[in-house]
């Protein structure tokens, strides 16, 4: 069986090599070194520290907007709207820390929970929907991004706009409240702490605790579910809870430990690249923490390409789409497969 | 094979349509109106300023080593703010030699980790383009002492490094104003805007003050969009202000405010172009108010690169160049007389004069 | 009838073709059981290629069948992946989305085609209509019929119901989802086609901003039935057009919240008319074929 290992570990491997060799080719068209924009992407994610801090935070924020799509896809429901509960999150948190007073230490818990709670309701409000009249989570997620998107515009253009600037933001907080950091020179803070507690969290509940293996029933078979006694509606709801829960906590950790203010667009993208990093891990705990690295590493490195080369950022859009379409299609594992099985069919024979 | 048929048969329909439609489609005879190769005078006579200026300092000094980043929180590409900026940026390093590079779209969570990212690399000149910038250059130029940093639309800068170009936000404004107050003939004025954003929101009071002194009782609705690329919501704005009986419309959402022109092309409404020249996009346009930034940013990055340029905060405007109304032209030339022509003229000389036409 | 009203039905009937189109393709492919989320990146694609092909052959009708080909093609390459992979559905759809918005961008930039302006226009009638619209109308009918009263449309909605069956029948459920991938992304193409070359006449990165999900939204509020589709289709346009209208009616009011009205109003109806809508059953679960 060691040789089943070798092609899970190889597998995804050769999948970022292809999708790296089509982009090769895409940059080569463009007219640009497919070397050195290669390089520039690996230096830009890992060349430096401080480039390794911002890959670590892009990656803790993706994993848990992966991780939000991954507990409400657990339980049968698909969660598009990562993104409004993010935004739901980093507006509850910054509110806490703008109006609670108290000593620094509670004001950033207490923000953090209500970051996961704000979230957490605007996902709450999804599952209501779902069981309450039936509407499609799909829509009403994807609906409810614009809308939580437009109120954050609202909110930091006009009531709790820094009255010193004109941008659509809140003042900057106070260091005092800023979450701690993990290496303050490379700005490394510790969210990534709590992104794996929560990773660890949703491996226990799932996998070890009898209400997580209910959730998976009813994200199974319905039906079945039913007939066991499990209540959908409750499980739904829950899963939604939590779904929204961690998405919120990653707009807290975003506010928080990297914005240090609340800031048009401070969610923007991370829905559907949190998508992206669930389904690459297979929404499994490990997958999805190796998923985030891998997409968040595309980020920043995509980020410092189109810093330092003239090839235009659409092209690093192409490249993150070629990489995850290579990883899905797994060309590897399934040529191994494919082989297995013609063994396994002449043994028959 | 009669399944196939019946499976198919939807998209059949449609392409027996484009057939069809192949023979009767009304080809178009709406030619774009003959284009005005004159450009205004204050234009040409500071661009060629800039030249002869840029080439007595380039014979002398060698500026290859010079890396110039520049930050753009829109597309390169939007045929209006984002893309003027980085056609200065291609403009000096045509001119110097040195290597330039811009980052596009950003949001404003990447804002401050690309600015350290062009600091840490060793660019010794960074401009950010737009207000929004500002909060983020103001903490990274601290880090930084011996790099310059440029910040448009700002009226600050920061000592010892940080310079801000103010790009004639207001002037814009006012300008633009005075040619809608004085286009309109019932004083409703619609304007198309994106997002609200600083310097639009400057931009827009300038408007407002201004078509009301030209035109007493000249009502501006503003209506926002939501996006700088998509050109049907602005054409559906227009219609909306058009319903609403405005007679002259100005855009200022860059590209997507093409689907503005357009549709006051169809509805037969005076459209008054901000920003960018937009008047081969359709003949409603009367003339276009130009914000040439391109102008501006050259000559900060030409005094940076000199070394001379530190922490004050410049304005410019028409004077230098930067604010030009453009000939008028189109189907609704007629709209305005000599006598109103006289009187934008007027206003043209006294923004070149550099009257601050906040204080009026 | 009030004119404002007569202009407001007419405007929403029109801004929102590009939608019907992209919606009823969408239908067409989520039928057989396959979830469409990359009508966003399609429908960017057919508005580039509607744009150059049409400037190019001067003829906006070839501009269009162009942008249907080209779409086509996209949807061949989908229906592979999905078909023959496996491939997690959801997640391709938003791959797809990348390639489509980041290939069109850097094609535009390449070969600087954001220049090219498409002078012809379709015809219009006395109401605005251009031919497409009316178009779009039939469409909605024929795909009733097709969807209802023949045996493909039966044999597709089947497929989306439960494929095992309709392969035990001795149809083959991959030549059906092929099929529909085609046409559907014909669908979605000749939207984007109506969005940049029949409403407008330029191509902007990113124009298509969101309408192929709102494409999908429209199909699930209107329980995968064409009519019911149109409805959602006409329930964003007057969103839209409303968040405008007011805008444009009353100076103060707060342009956040006039531009959140046509995403709410979808939430809201969608609540009022969802009891007892019931996806395809197979919808977005991978099919093999059992030997």
């Amino acid at each position: 069986m060691n040789k089943n290992k070798a092609i899970r570990v190889a597998s995804p491997l050769v999948s970022i090599l292809l999708a790296c060799l089509t982009g090769s080719l895409l940059i080569l068209a463009i007219g640009e070194n497919p070397l050195s924009a290669f390089s520039l992407i690996f230096k830009g994610a890992f060349g430096s520290l401080a480039n390794f801090a911002t890959t670590t935070s892009k990656m803790t924020t993706l994993t848990l907007t992966g991780l939000s799509y991954a507990f409400a896809y657990r339980c049968g429901l698909i969660n598009i709207g990562a993104e409004g509960q993010m935004y739901a999150g980093a507006l509850c948190s910054t509110l806490v820390v703008l109006y609670m007073p108290g000593p620094a230490a509670l004001v950033i818990l207490v923000a953090i929970v209500a970051g996961f709670i704000g979230g957490g309701l605007c996902g709450l409000l999804i599952g209501v929907l779902k069981v309450a009249f039936g509407a499609n989570e799909v829509i009403t997620t994807v609906m409810l991004n614009y809308v939580m998107q437009y109120l954050v515009l609202y909110m930091v253009a006009g009531p709790i706009q820094d009255p010193n600037s004109t941008a659509p933001q809140t003042m900057m907080f106070d260091e005092k409240y800023w979450l701690p950091w993990l290496n303050e020179s490379a700005k490394l803070h510790c969210g990534i702490i709590l992104m794996v507690l929560s990773l660890v969290f949703y491996g226990v509940f799932l996998w070890k605790m009898r209400a997580g293996f209910g959730m998976r029933v009813v994200g199974q078979n319905n039906a079945a579910a039913e007939y066991a006694g499990l209540n959908v509606r409750t499980n739904r709801l829950l899963a939604m809870f939590l779904a929204g829960g961690f998405a919120g906590l990653a707009g807290a950790i975003e506010v928080l430990g990297v914005q240090h203010r609340l800031l048009k667009g401070v969610a923007s993208n991370y829905g559907f690249d949190g998508m992206a990093v669930a389904l690459l891990g297979g929404t499994a705990p490990v997958g999805m923490f190796l998923g985030g690295i891998l997409i968040g590493a595309l980020k920043s490195g995509g980020n410092s390409l189109q810093m330092f080369s003239k090839i235009p950022s659409s092209a690093v859009d192409l490249i993150r789409a070629m990489v995850i379409i290579f990883v899905l299609v797994d060309v590897v594992a399934r040529v191994a497969a494919a082989r297995n099985e013609k063994r396994r069919m002449m043994i028959h024979e | 094979m009669k399944r196939k048929v019946l499976a198919l048969g939807l998209s059949v329909l449609m392409a027996v349509g484009l057939m069809a439609g192949c023979g009767s489609a009304a080809s178009s005879s709406e030619a774009a109106p003959a284009e005005s190769k004159e450009e205004s005078v204050a234009e040409s006579v500071a661009e060629s300023e800039a030249e002869s200026e840029a080439e007595a300092e380039s014979e002398e000094v060698d500026y290859s080593a010079i890396q110039i980043g520049l930050l753009l929180s829109g597309s390169a590409n939007d045929g209006g703010w984002s893309q003027l900026a980085a056609d200065a940026l291609t403009n000096a390093a045509a001119k110097y030699g040195c290597t330039t590079n811009f980052s596009e779209s950003l949001q404003p969570t990447d804002f401050e980790t690309t600015m350290r990212g062009y600091a840490d690399a060793g660019y010794q000149i960074i401009v950010a383009h737009g207000a929004e910038f500002l909060d983020t250059s103001k903490t990274v130029a601290a880090d930084y002492p011996d790099i310059q940093f440029i910040n448009t639309s700002s009226m600050s800068g920061q000592d010892p490094n940080l310079a801000g170009i103010d790009l004639g936000s207001y002037e814009f404004g006012f300008l633009t104003g005075v040619v809608c107050g004085l286009t309109s003939e019932n004083g409703k004025i619609g304007c198309v805007n994106a997002l609200e954003g600083d310097t639009t929101v400057l931009w827009g009071e300038a408007l407002k003050k201004a078509a009301a002194m030209v035109h007493p009782g000249a009502e501006v609705t503003i209506v926002y969009t939501g996006s700088y690329d998509d050109q049907l919501k602005a054409k559906q704005a227009t219609q909306e202000l058009i319903n609403q009986g405005c007679d002259t419309i100005t855009e200022n959402c860059d590209a997507a405010g093409i689907g503005a022109i357009q549709q006051c092309t169809e509805s037969g409404v005076v459209n008054v172009c901000a920003v960018s020249d937009y008047r081969d996009q359709g003949e409603s346009v009367i003339c276009a108010v130009v914000q040439n930034s391109t102008i501006g940013i050259e000559a900060a990055i030409d005094s940076a690169i000199r070394g001379e340029l530190g922490s004050g905060a410049v304005s410019v405007g028409a004077a230098e160049g930067v604010i030009t109304i453009t000939d008028f032209g189109g189907a609704y030339a007629d709209k305005l007389t000599d006598e109103e022509r006289a009187i934008i003229a007027d206003y043209y000389q006294r923004a070149l004069d550099k009257e601050d036409f906040s204080k009026l | 009838m009030n004119s404002s009203i007569v202009t407001f039905i007419t405007s929403m009937i029109i801004y929102s073709t590009p939608l019907l189109f992209a919606a009823l393709g969408v239908l067409l492919l989520e039928m057989t059981g396959i979830v469409h989320m990359a009508a966003e990146g399609m429908m960017i694609l057919g508005a580039y290629v509607a744009v150059v092909a049409s400037y190019y052959l001067n003829n906006i009708w070839l501009g269009a069948l162009c942008a249907m080909l080209a779409s086509a093609l996209f949807g061949l390459i989908f229906a592979v992946l999905v078909i023959e992979f496996n491939i997690n559905q959801t997640v391709l759809g938003i791959a797809f989305n990348l390639i489509g918005a980041g290939l069109t961008t850097t094609l535009n930039r390449a070969f600087k085609t954001d220049a090219v302006t498409v002078q012809q226009q379709f015809a219009k009638d006395a109401l605005g209509f251009s031919a497409p619209i009316y178009i779009g109308f039939v469409c909605i009918i024929l795909m009733w019929i097709f969807m209802y009263k023949t045996n493909t449309g039966i044999r597709f909605r089947s497929v989306g119901e439960n494929p095992t069956v309709v392969e035990s029948m001795g149809i083959s459920v991959k030549k059906l989802r092929y099929e529909a991938a085609i046409v559907s992304s014909m669908f979605v193409g000749f939207g984007g086609a109506f969005l940049s070359t029949g409403l407008l006449s330029k191509f902007t990165e990113n124009m298509s901003s969101g309408r192929g999900f709102f494409a999908l939204a429209a199909v699930t509020f209107g329980k995968y039935t064409p009519f019911g589709t149109f409805a959602g289709v006409l329930i964003f346009g007057a969103g839209e057009t409303l968040s405008f209208r007011l805008q444009a009616g009353s100076g103060s009011f707060p342009y956040e919240v006039a531009l959140m009205i046509p995403y709410i109003l979808i939430i809201v109806a969608l609540c009022a008319f969802s009891r007892n809508v019931k996806d395809p059953a197979s919808l977005g679960l991978p099919y093999k074929k059992s030997a």
